[in-house]
């Protein structure tokens, strides 16, 4: 486990990152370090998102880290409930089903992103080819009404 | 005016009451050609019907004019444009049938007092009847009293065979004769009386000219009366009135209180001793020379320029005043200023012949003519010309006196002349246009009784413009009318044009000024005129007319760049047509403010094409930020779900 723990302030050496990131880290680490071992294990996949899609960017992290958040409440619950019992923590962070769970958050977070991306991508096609068929139509009644003549028209 | 062409086409009614039997022709009455009819209302009320074909001028007065020594006018009416007369039957048969042996007595109680109070009648309206002769002059069956045949019915003098003529009307043509004066048919009523007393016409079986070389030779009372018992109460009579000098004929008061045996006195008319040759002839009076110097025009200004006409003058009739005024007319043949349209040598003839008969008519451009008869020579030349350029040589005639009144002025002619150059050049000021078309409508505007002389139509005597639509209306078939000849001259020619537009010139509205008729095609302007007419005369629509200008008009709706509007048009185009006013037909296309709003609404729809375009070409470059935008929204939604997620999660661990 510690190399998760090593891990998880190296990954998220990100230019954003504060002394006092470090301060509540460490505060945590020495008050609820189960806690925190559960938080960081859940919050993994996220990392591996960032170092798998290089496109995601601060949005999309929040977008996953909201579902990943969706996962993370019950262990964290449990852990919580447990006050920070170390070995109820490492109980939860060992079931396959929570981490299973919080994987499947991370993938349906970053399916559900692409996904409405692309449709609205494709929405957005869909108006723009509507609005310009309009307008061809429109031109097209302009140069029929303004700039044919009627030769071909029947004789009366 | 209600109208109906019977089933029989031998048969027309008119004013729903005349039934005129086209078949049964008569022998022409006054001149005009003449049928039988019938008034439907008065069972066995026969009548005879008159086709005038240009009556005179003065119908209208002549029509209220009723004497007992006249036929009179019973009525006119008009059949579908065309002018009919009505009149009785004269009472018998005329005096061409048989002219008689009258006595004296006969002559004065049955003729000459009869005739004088019609022709004293006549002189108070101012009108004179120019038609007294034999086959105009009828007698009752064992009557002694002779009946005139109606007045005005044909253009005055037109008729009269020379020998009926005064010399100053005999040496015109007879459509150049003109109205004349009461001596004219002074001179007229003697020559019937003549040929009354001795039963038989003077100078019977010579050719015209032989009659006027004959009267120019000896004088006409001689030349009428020598070798004919012609009774000795009338010799001094008949001598007056045969005057060539219309001052020494008598008047129509001087006829009325005629008593058997009236002496009139003539100053008597002097040879001279020895005569003045001139192309071959022998010339013994001023008259004669006047009228020889027409046939020898060329001679005759040698002999001016001579002075071998004032030599004689003076030497052989001692008329040293008419040899001042030749020296003076003949002075002109030097070369002077003045206007150079005249050719001077015609107008020092004119006036040499002015001066030589100042009752003669005018001599000008090689023809013996009164001015106020042009109307009628255009007609005249116009409908059947003698010769094949006569209608040319009457134009040029009448057009350049229009535009040269004032030489004509300067020359010094005759009162009579001048007065009625001035009447002329008055009318011409007054129709207010020129050249060719001012001498076609200068006929229809003096005689409003005219009737189209256009070729197509002139079989049908059409005088009213109504009745002209109306056939127009009927005839513009493909047959009648070829496309390629609507497209180049119009629906009409220009006899028509001039036609209709004397006649709307009387209604006071001018249909299309000549500037606006510069920019029309023919055809297009044709239509304005008859639009215009139809809306002044007529109501009745011409449908036919309509539609045969269907085609053209459509071409004419290309004006319009909106294609809903010229379908809209062209349906309304052929709504009118069926409907026939031609009024609201050519308003559809000659519409200048719906032209205007069309224009104006074309370039507003070809800026917003050009617009549109832009718009289009614009699109990729919109593309781009529309699909940043959309995986935004994107994002947002799935941050949404997200947040949903989180917090169903959050409700079922903790409040469940």
């Amino acid at each position: 486990m510690t190399p998760v723990r090593q891990a998880e302030p190296e990954s998220l050496r990100a230019p954003g990152f504060r002394w006092w990131h470090g301060i509540i880290i460490g505060l945590l680490l020495s008050y609820v370090p189960g806690s925190l071992v559960v938080a960081g294990v859940l919050l993994f996949p996220l990392v591996a998102l960032k170092l798998v899609d290089p496109n995601a960017d601060g949005q999309r992290i929040m977008i996953v880290l909201f579902y990943v958040g969706a996962a993370m409440v019950h262990p964290l619950h449990e852990a919580w409930a447990a006050n920070g019992d170390w070995e109820t923590c490492i109980a939860q962070i060992t079931q396959p089903v929570t981490l299973a769970l919080d994987w499947l958050a991370v993938g349906a977070a970053w399916l559900v992103a692409e996904a409405s991306a692309i449709s609205g991508r494709l929405w957005n096609a869909e108006i723009a080819r509507r609005e310009r068929k309009s307008i061809e139509k429109r031109i097209a009644y302009l140069q029929e009404e303004w700039m044919s003549s009627d030769e071909d028209a029947p004789a009366t | 005016m209600a109208d109906t062409q019977a089933d029989n086409s031998q048969e027309l009614l008119i004013a729903e009451r005349y039934l005129i039997s086209l078949d049964r022709k008569q022998p022409d009455l006054g001149g005009c050609a003449t049928y039988g009819a019938q008034d439907m209302t008065v069972s066995g009320a026969s009548y005879l019907a008159l086709a005038p074909f240009a009556p005179s001028p003065r119908l209208t007065e002549i029509m209220f004019f009723r004497h007992e020594s006249v036929i009179s006018i019973q009525t006119h009416e008009y059949s579908q444009g065309t002018l009919w007369l009505l009149c009785p039957h004269p009472p018998g048969p005329s005096l061409a049938e048989g002219l008689g042996l009258w006595t004296e007595n006969q002559l004065i109680d049955g003729v000459i007092r009869p005739m004088a109070v019609l022709l004293q009648r006549l002189e108070a309206e101012k009108l004179t009847c120019r038609s007294i002769r034999p086959d105009n002059l009828f007698v009752g069956q064992g009557l002694h009293k002779v009946v005139l045949g109606p007045l005005g019915v044909a253009a005055p003098g037109e008729k009269q065979p020379i020998l009926f003529e005064p010399l100053s009307s005999a040496v015109c043509r007879p459509s150049a004769r003109g109205e004349g004066t009461m001596d004219c048919d002074v001179f007229s009523l003697g020559v019937v009386i003549l040929a009354l007393a001795i039963g038989k016409l003077p100078l019977e079986g010579l050719s015209d000219t032989d009659i006027l070389k004959r009267r120019f030779e000896i004088g006409t009372p001689a030349a009428y009366m020598d070798g004919h018992n012609v009774p000795v109460g009338l010799r001094s009579l008949l001598t007056a009135m045969l005057s060539d000098d219309p001052v020494s004929r008598p008047s129509p008061r001087d006829l009325v209180t005629i008593a058997p045996s009236k002496v009139f006195t003539v100053r008597p008319v002097i040879p001279a001793r020895i005569p003045l040759m001139i192309g071959g002839n022998a010339v013994y009076t001023p008259q004669a020379l006047a009228w020889y110097a027409g046939r020898h025009p060329a001679e005759f200004s040698v002999l001016l320029q001579r002075k071998v006409v004032s030599n004689w003058l003076v030497r052989e009739l001692e008329l040293s005043v008419m040899a001042g005024l030749i020296e003076q007319a003949s002075a002109s043949f030097l070369p002077a200023g003045g206007s150079k349209m005249v050719d001077p040598a015609t107008m020092v003839i004119t006036h040499a012949i002015s001066v030589l008969d100042p009752a003669a008519p005018m001599f000008w451009g090689g023809t013996w003519f009164w001015p106020e008869a042009l109307p009628q020579m255009v007609v005249q030349a116009t409908v059947q010309p003698s010769t094949p350029d006569e209608e040319r040589t009457v134009r040029n005639v009448l057009s350049f006196m229009m535009a040269n009144p004032d030489a004509f002025m300067s020359a010094h002619l005759p009162q009579r002349q001048s007065h009625q150059i001035t009447t002329l050049s008055v009318a011409a000021r007054r129709i207010g246009t020129r050249g060719g078309d001012l001498v076609r409508r200068f006929p229809y505007e003096l005689n409003r009784f005219l009737p189209c002389l256009s070729k197509r139509c002139l079989e049908a005597r059409i005088s009213l413009p109504e009745g002209l639509l109306q056939w127009l209306n009927r005839h513009v078939g493909i047959e009648d009318l070829p496309d390629e000849v609507l497209g180049r001259n119009g629906f009409l020619d220009d006899q028509m044009r001039s036609f209709l537009e004397a006649n709307c010139a009387r209604q006071g509205i001018v249909p299309l000024s000549q500037s606006q008729k510069a920019g029309l095609p023919g055809w297009l302007a044709d239509l304005t005129v008859l639009a215009a007419v139809q809306r002044k005369f007529d109501r009745t629509p011409l449908s036919f007319l309509a539609q045969r200008a269907l085609p053209l008009l459509e071409t004419e709706l290309r004006q319009w760049r909106s294609k809903a509007s010229r379908a809209r048009r062209r349906v309304r185009l052929g709504k009118a047509a069926e409907d026939g006013n031609l009024g609201t037909f050519l308003a559809i296309v000659n519409d200048p403010t719906g032209l205007r709003l069309d224009q104006r609404q074309a370039q507003e729809a070809e800026a917003e094409i050009s617009n549109l375009m832009r718009v289009l070409d614009e699109a990729p470059e919109r593309k781009a930020a529309k699909d940043r935008e959309a995986r935004n929204s994107g994002e947002f939604f799935s941050l949404l779900t997200g947040i949903a997620v989180a917090m169903v999660s959050i409700w079922l661990e903790f409040c469940r």
